[in-house]
């Protein structure tokens, strides 16, 4: 049972005359009480797909449907009425908090807005609740957030975004500007807070590790498109894409010698000005034969629920071989 | 190569003065990398920014040394530290676009840095420059060299901020997290460039970091330090198959573990250990 | 906690609350301040040793005594009394002129920081508006509706008011870039809770040293049009129209008549200036 669907979603940013195509027909449905992941560099579209499931900004094609309702036809009125039910976490903790606004009428605001019904006292005792719920305490509520550590900061944005509830939180890199000895509890907590409330999550992420330990399935962009998705543990483990292989190869393990061969990539990543019309990596692919630059290459499936945009995928379901280091 | 001992450094604020590391002690050994990995607020950089003097004008080294080469750095004259500091010791900073002068070429500012400690005619200098851009896997160096830091994308700018540090073949090299704000595909690729430039010139590293699998991978020592303090040092093999303090014990436990780190197909299939 | 979940605060509470802590250990903030409130107490309550509307036909032209500390002037009005007296009316006209631009500009400004095609086109109307040399046209309104001293406030209003509403537009629109404000739109805020509960606050910063910065020109402004004769009625006092009294007598050699109301616009201009430079360093520093 799927709460969120995004069918082939679409959008065109136009920045001084030129444009920007940061997702290029991304589809991706999310379970009730899943943690879907979606991985990318920056530059991959990965936040801009967040905002459109957000409905932060309406896609230039494609539906996002929520719990049955297709976004793109709600009123203003009727989409802020529904962010009650779909909320967001944002990478950045201290500027994703108002500097002038106490920590507890901070974490109060969703209440304030879409539980006007609430008494002044129900909305403290609301209030205190999450807050001890996340791991502080009443003490911080009249707090300005300058006076809380990183990963307090972002244990508010975290309580403001599930004091209403929502059946799905949209998670932008939560954890990647926190310390690793913080970043682990909060990951603990979000896994928490999922189990007993059953939220579905999309975790959006540069970071291969903290993926592996929080999501049930993954979809890997690259230049606004998804080159692979599938159960975590399954692309993880058995990586078919090359570009996967090479943010894999990219991850460096603290066991001592355990370092793997790296896939090189050529260059850097291309400005997305134009929609592909050859497979997102040629150009830098270490794999690339000459069809991968004649058309645009899509999503096939290669496995049970396991998809890969990747013309040499899918020869006799074999991992890539790909040729010698460098 | 480089002893640092006792190092103490503080800053003036408004609250008044705050210790920023409290005697930090140890040792870069000739030939090997050194690692410093701390949290936010453990001192790392502030360590570094005391031995190479560029501490912000409200910080202040109190006590201690760092000896390299036989002269304490923490005592010279701006002057003389200016000019160990690029002849002797490279420095890569993290923000590259930083380090580089956004109005000035790139080839202006190679020129700067070597007319800084030698004389070199114009012709030389442009051999020089893109041989060195070459060493460092920029392509097209003569275009590289015209252009401007902004036309550049954030792993060349890296590059050839790489290339500007090993100009005049220091024999330490210091970088403070030097891929921290680059792309994780890039990371590596700026990982092993230091790396194989570090083991080419037979230079010592000291690269201070916050991820440990950094150090797993490129240190042969490393430095834990956790609130202005060295909480352990030692051998990478050493400290990580078996902390002796529990700070770094935590540390190592908070790194999500990696289920998939021995059984992902390498790229010709079979696993490749180093 | 402190502060009660969503009380809804009154429109200028943060201003008070930023002003407050502002005013702790800041030299330029004390002495500015301090000045420009001595000036002010002092204009209401001093003991003033003459009664500022009433001449003494036997004391004209009296140099600086004992008797007249800063001396008399043709009508034998006393100098000290009227200069003293002037910040009656003077300086709680220019208070009140920023005050009434503040309000303007935020709520003109404020709303104005949504980018759109109306928004801009008010813009370029501003500039067009702003590119008139404002004084003479505030001069020429007050002319033409009457010698009343609230039109005063109205030239106030038509100088500072676009200064205010682009100012604040423009630290607005910096501010909706913020990641904070993608989150409050996230949870569902209306536009207009957006502006008034998470913008707004955060542009009283610029708007405090601006307002200090106001004042000032509202005191030069109010001098202006009083040397020029507009916006008072003879006998009461102000600093513009004492400085144009005695710009006459200066020729033969009564000096006194002049400098002391030019001395007061200083001072009040130097402590205007003295607060909004301790104010912008309040502001930098935390």
């Amino acid at each position: 049972m799927s709460i969120m669907q995004l069918h082939d979603v679409h959008q065109v940013f136009r920045r001084g005359g030129k444009e920007v195509h940061a997702v290029n027909g991304v589809s991706l449905s999310v379970g009730k009480g899943e943690t879907v992941a979606v991985i990318g560099e920056s530059g991959s579209g990965k936040s801009t797909l967040g905002r459109v499931a957000l409905g932060l900004i309406t896609p230039t094609s494609g539906d996002v449907v929520f719990d049955g309702i297709r976004l793109g036809s709600l009123s203003k009125k009727d989409m802020r009425a529904l962010r009650s039910r779909i909320q967001v976490v944002f990478q950045e903790p201290y500027e994703s908090l108002n500097p002038r606004i106490k920590v507890g009428d901070i974490v109060a605001e969703p209440l304030v807005i879409h539980r006007p019904e609430m008494s002044r006292a129900q909305r403290r005792d609301a209030v205190v609740a999450m807050l001890e719920r996340v791991g502080l305490t009443a003490e911080h509520a009249g707090r300005l957030p300058r006076n809380l550590s990183g990963g307090q900061q972002q244990r508010i944005g975290i309580a403001r975004a599930i004091i209403t509830e929502p059946e799905l939180v949209v998670l932008d890199e939560p954890t990647s500007s926190l310390d690793v000895s913080v970043r682990a509890r909060v990951l603990d907590l979000l896994r928490d807070l999922q189990r007993e409330r059953e939220i579905s999550y999309v975790f959006i992420s540069h970071d291969l590790a903290t993926v592996g330990l929080i999501s049930d399935r993954v979809a890997v962009m690259y230049l606004g498109k998804v080159v692979e998705q599938g159960p975590t543990h399954e692309v993880l483990t058995h990586p078919r894409h090359p570009y996967t292989k090479a943010l894999l190869s990219a991850t460096l393990s603290t066991v001592v010698g355990q370092k793997r061969q790296h896939v090189p990539l050529r260059g850097e990543i291309p400005n997305p000005s134009k929609a592909p019309t050859k497979c997102v990596l040629s150009g830098r692919c270490p794999v690339e034969i000459a069809e991968c630059s004649s058309w645009p290459v899509d999503l096939l499936p290669v496995a049970e629920r396991h998809d890969v945009a990747c013309l040499l995928a899918d020869v006799g379901r074999q991992p890539v071989e790909l040729g010698g280091p460098r | 190569m480089l002893r640092v001992t006792g190092l103490t450094s503080q800053f003036r604020g408004r609250a008044g003065v705050v210790r920023a590391i409290d005697d930090v002690t140890f040792e870069v050994p000739e030939g090997e990398s050194v690692g410093i990995v701390g949290e936010t607020g453990s001192g790392k950089s502030v360590t570094i920014r005391s031995v190479l003097g560029l501490l912000p004008s409200y910080g202040e080294v109190v006590s201690g040394s760092a000896e390299f080469e036989g002269t304490d750095l923490v005592r010279l004259n701006r002057a003389r530290l200016r000019e160990i500091r690029g002849a002797r010791i490279g420095f890569v900073a993290q923000n590259p676009f930083g380090s580089l002068n956004p109005v000035l070429s790139i080839e202006k500012q190679f020129r700067n840095v070597v007319r800084a400690h030698r004389r070199i005619s114009r012709t030389d200098l442009r051999d020089l420059a893109v041989e060195r851009l070459e060493s460092v896997q920029v392509r097209g160096p003569e275009r590289v060299l015209r252009g401007y830091a902004h036309e550049l994308s954030g792993g060349m700018a890296q590059r050839v901020v790489i290339a500007l540090a090993m100009l005049h073949d220091p024999s330490l090299v210091i970088a403070d997290e030097p891929t921290t704000a680059l792309d994780v595909t890039v990371q590596r690729q700026i990982l092993d460039l230091i790396d194989a430039q570090v083991k080419q010139g037979r230079r010592s590293l000291l690269l201070v970091t916050h991820d440990l699998g950094v150090v797993a991978q490129y240190c042969h020592r490393v430095v834990v330090m956790k609130s202005g303090k060295v909480v352990e040092t030692g051998l990478v093999a050493d400290v990580f198959s078996d902390p002796s303090h529990d700070y770094t014990r935590q540390l190592l436990a908070a790194v999500p573990p990696a289920p998939w780190a021995d059984d992902v197909p390498s790229l010709s299939g079979q696993e490749v250990h180093r | 906690m402190s502060n009660p979940a969503g009380v809804r605060q009154p429109f200028f509470a943060p201003f008070v609350t930023r002003s407050a802590r502002y005013v702790r250990a800041s030299p330029g903030i004390v002495a500015g301040g301090g000045l420009l409130l001595f000036m002010l107490l002092a204009s209401f309550l001093a003991p003033l040793p003459h009664d500022p509307i009433t001449p003494d036909p036997t004391a004209v032209l009296q140099a600086p005594s004992a008797e007249y500390v800063f001396g008399t002037d043709a009508n034998g009005f006393d100098v000290f009394s009227r200069v003293i007296a002037a910040g009656r009316s003077d300086l709680p006209l220019a208070l009140m002129g920023t005050l009434a631009s503040l309000v303007i500009g935020l709520l003109i400004g404020l709303p104005l920081s949504v980018k759109s095609r109306w928004s801009e086109g008010f813009m370029r109307a501003l500039d067009a508006f702003q590119s008139f040399p404002l004084i003479v046209l505030s001069v020429t309104i007050v002319s033409l509706t009457g010698n009343d001293i609230q039109n005063i406030l109205y030239a106030i209003v038509i100088i500072n008011g676009p200064r205010f509403i682009r100012l604040i537009r423009g630290e607005a629109l910096s501010i909706r870039d913020g990641r904070f404000i993608e989150a409050a739109i996230a949870t569902g805020a209306r536009p207009r809770r957006v502006v008034f509960r998470h913008i707004m606050p955060n542009v009283v910063d610029v708007c405090l040293v601006q307002c200090s910065l106001t004042t000032a020109n509202a005191v030069i402004v109010i001098a202006a049009l009083n040397f020029l004769g507009i916006g008072v009625s003879p006998p009461t006092p102000t600093w513009g129209s004492m400085v144009q009294v005695g710009a006459q007598a200066i020729s033969t050699g009564q000096w006194w008549i002049a400098i002391w109301p030019g001395v007061a616009i200083f001072l009040a201009i130097a402590s205007l200036n003295m607060l909004a430079n301790g104010i912008q360093r309040q502001v930098e520093g935390s």
